[in-house]
């Protein structure tokens, strides 16, 4: 207040005073700025104001501060923003001339690259998006049909495996059967065999019977008729008895035939057997009771099919991570 | 930091009532209005450009309130917007109309930056200004009507500037924008 005053009583001012104030407030401006404090400026000296040197130096002076400014502020804070990726930020070239307008140019160059490298990342992004879901479909999709796939072929196979032991067991039946047919049919020929002893001793039978009738004469005249008849009955059984023991040597043949094909056909089954187990462990993975468990557990279709779709889904997280 | 000059302060008279006339006042492309505030806003540094458009000499600018500009057609919500933002360090773009001391008013494209002294504090706050385009004064020009009519239906000066910014952030998210993207719009003429 009392400057102020003093001021207004005492206008007059001394000119050489007034340029050195000039002077030496302005150098401390000048000196602060290139030290780097761009908030200094060159105010007005009292006194100086009808100086139009020393006005149109202040103009100047501020100016450049002003320009200077103005240039740390927008470089700082366009290269800030690019960097935030808010490209739409850009170096207000108006104010700025010559040197000042050429960088702040190379900034916004330099902006607009950076814009133009993201635009890239991100369509490579969208494309490797793109690529993730399509293999993913693939993927999932192959995965369900080989599990829709194993869980049909396991189901096959448990059916034939079921079906050839059954068949094994219908195999051996018929191998047992055809052993007491045999049995059987032996027995047959040794009672057929007595049979046929029978009528060869009643043969003989008849014969003496026969010629001791003649040797009666008359008497034994219907005696001889009856021995006639026996030996005809004997011969009979004789005949008999040879065509059972030809039939029943015929169905021991057939018996014999038919045992030998079931053999074999058992045998194939049980050749096929371990096949079936294959099939089954290649689908189910290892079949629970093996004794080869000391082996680390063989994997199959299904849990593998499943295997795959996860180790899909982690790649697939991480390369969707990177978009 | 310059020393203020005597002549500034309670001592200069304030008589300012200034009624606008609706004349418009323009300035070069390559002219920037420069002004720094303390950190309530009082005027430390305008240059000569600010004192030439503003039509106010120097020695009454020194010390006052950046306000002393302000045009009524400015809606508050977006000073409310001005301030939070450079308090929370960040620069601000904005297009602004301003009252000259002779009625007159001028739009500008305001880039306002916190200052931040050696220590990493911030020390004051620093505004260009810029010649906007007058496609883009005529974009705006319509929103602050809105906005002021938005505000003036509150008697409370703080449930005016609520209101005039709920409703800008309602235009804005219905344009889906932000304001900042909408004056970077106005300003290169791309899409917002």
């Amino acid at each position: 207040m009392s400057r102020v005053l003093r001021l207004r009583r005492e206008p007059q001012h001394d000119e050489a005073e007034v340029y050195r104030e000039v002077v030496a407030q302005w150098l401390a401006v000048c000196r602060a700025a290139a030290s780097g404090d761009l908030e200094a400026r060159a105010m007005a000296v009292p006194g100086s104001e009808h100086l139009a040197d020393v006005t149109a130096l202040r103009s100047a002076l501020n100016l450049l501060l002003d320009r200077t400014d103005a240039y740390v502020r927008e470089s700082a804070a366009s290269l800030e923003a690019a960097s935030d990726e808010r490209f739409h930020r850009q170096f207000l070239l108006n104010g700025m001339s010559s040197s000042f307008r050429t960088g702040a140019g190379t900034i916004n160059r330099a902006g607009a690259h950076m814009a133009e490298a993201r635009r890239g990342l991100d369509a490579a992004a969208g494309e490797r998006h793109q690529l993730a879901d399509r293999l993913e479909d693939t993927v999932m999709s192959v995965a369900e049909q080989v599990a829709a796939a194993s869980t049909e072929l396991g189901a096959t196979a448990a059916g034939l495996s079921d079906s050839a032991h059954h068949a094994v067991g219908e195999a051996d039946a018929a191998s047992t059967t055809g052993a007491r047919l045999t049995e059987a049919a032996q027995e047959i020929q040794d009672v057929v065999r007595v049979i046929s002893q029978i009528a060869a001793q009643t043969q003989l039978l008849a014969l003496n019977a026969t010629i001791e009738a003649a040797r009666a004469g008359d008497a034994g005249r219907g005696f001889a008729v009856v021995a006639t008849e026996v030996k005809q009955l004997a011969d009979t059984t004789a005949t008999s008895a040879e065509r059972v023991v030809a039939q029943v040597q015929t169905m021991q043949e057939v018996v014999s035939a038919s045992t030998g094909a079931m053999g074999s056909v058992g045998g194939t089954v049980r050749e096929m057997s371990p096949m079936v187990d294959a099939v089954r462990t290649a689908v189910d993975g290892q079949v629970r009771g093996d004794a080869d468990v000391l082996e680390a557990p063989a994997q199959g279709l299904a849990h593998l099919a499943e295997l795959l779709r996860e180790e899909v889904g982690t790649f697939l997280a991480v390369m969707r991570e990177r978009g | 930091m310059p020393s203020l000059p005597a002549t500034t302060g309670a001592v200069v008279p304030v008589a300012r009532t200034v009624r606008p006339t609706g004349v418009e006042r323009s300035f070069g492309p390559d002219d920037v209005i420069v002004t720094k505030t303390d950190l309530k806003g009082r005027i430390t540094y305008a240059n000569d450009v600010f004192c030439r458009v503003s039509a106010i000499a120097e020695p009454d600018l020194l010390g006052r309130p950046h306000s002393v500009i302000r045009h009524p057609g400015m809606p508050k919500a977006v000073f409310q917007l001005l301030w939070d933002t450079i308090r929370s360090r960040q620069e601000l773009f904005a297009y602004v109309v301003n009252l000259a001391g002779d009625g007159a008013h001028y739009w500008v494209l305001a880039h306002v930056t916190p200052s931040i002294g050696p220590d990493g504090e911030v020390v004051g706050y620093h505004s260009n200004r810029r010649l906007p385009s007058p496609r883009a004064v005529r974009e705006i020009e319509p929103l602050y009507r809105d906005l002021v009519a938005e505000e003036r239906g509150h008697a409370r000066s703080s449930d005016a500037a609520r209101a005039g910014r709920e409703l800008l952030q309602q235009v804005l998210a219905d344009r889906g924008t932000t304001y900042d993207r909408l004056v970077w719009s106005l300003a290169t003429g791309a899409a917002a």
